[in-house]
């Protein structure tokens, strides 16, 4: 069953066909808010309010307008800025710092660059974050993201490369410990 | 950054977050209250009360009556206890 079948569905009073919505998007959605928060149970309360918040609002979803999906995203993408701007302190806190002491250095240093990497990722500016998450976490494509952003492709493709270019610092930062 | 680094295989890790198995089930859940209420809503059930309530706050006149009547009431049910136990 597509979106627009399943919306069809749910809107014809079947409602349990909003679980296919939610089975198809939720991985996606939930990631997304993780990767944003570093939170995993918050990211999963917010999930649920995007999905209710999408149901209540599903009577003036226009499919002239745009992809279920895409209006789907924007709706988690606002709601995730707005628990950003009034949380950050606590998600900050909660990104993990560099892995301690461990047996296998290879797992050692891999461990430390996974943390390193959710550090700068975490401190990367929103729109970057969200953007360089979308594109390399969650692997949508810079016209979807153009689309839920409502920014132009090369915009989208600027805040990537940007989030790149602080990875890459970090990654090229450590290597030299990695190889040797 | 080559297929092997730790760059891929950070962003492999982070692509597979697991959600809970209950999420799905969670949500109807909460769309189910959701239709719920609005059900009650739109058949007035628990907005009967609600709004009988509101109704009586917003009017001193009817505010009265009902004190009155609970008055009445009370007295009522004396008199009426005071001749069973008198009638004994």
């Amino acid at each position: 069953m597509d979106d627009e079948e399943a919306i069809r569905r749910v809107l014809d009073g079947q409602t349990d066909c909003f679980g296919v919505l939610i089975e198809k998007y939720q991985k996606k959605i939930v990631g997304t808010i993780y990767h944003m928060t570093r939170d995993h149970h918050f990211s999963e309360d917010l999930g649920q309010d995007v999905f209710l918040e999408v149901y209540r609002n599903l009577p003036s979803f226009d499919p002239a307008r745009g992809r279920f999906s895409t209006w789907l995203y924007r709706i988690a993408r606002n709601k995730t800025l707005n628990a950003i701007k009034s949380k950050k302190p606590v998600f900050l806190s909660e990104i993990p710092e560099a892995a301690s002491e461990r047996n296998a250095f290879h797992e050692v240093v891999s461990e430390e660059l996974h943390a390193e990497f959710d550090r700068i990722l975490g401190q990367l500016p929103v729109k970057q974050r969200i953007a360089f998450v979308w594109a390399e976490i969650e692997q949508l494509s810079y016209q979807d993201i153009a689309e839920i952003e409502g920014i132009s492709v090369g915009t989208v493709k600027s805040r990537i490369n940007s989030a790149r270019q602080q990875l890459r610092k970090a990654f090229g930062a450590r290597k030299g410990i990695t190889y040797e | 950054m080559n297929d092997n680094d730790p760059y891929q295989s950070w962003l492999e890790k982070s692509r597979n977050i697991e959600v809970s198995p209950d999420f799905s089930r969670e949500v109807m859940a909460r769309i189910s209250g959701y239709e719920h209420e609005r059900g009650e809503e739109a058949t007035g059930k628990p907005g009967l009360l609600r709004g009988w309530l509101e109704w009586i706050s917003l009017h001193p006149v009817a505010q009265t009556v009902l004190i009155v009547a609970g008055l009445l009431l009370g007295v009522a049910r004396l008199v009426a206890s005071l001749e069973f136990i008198l009638s004994l």
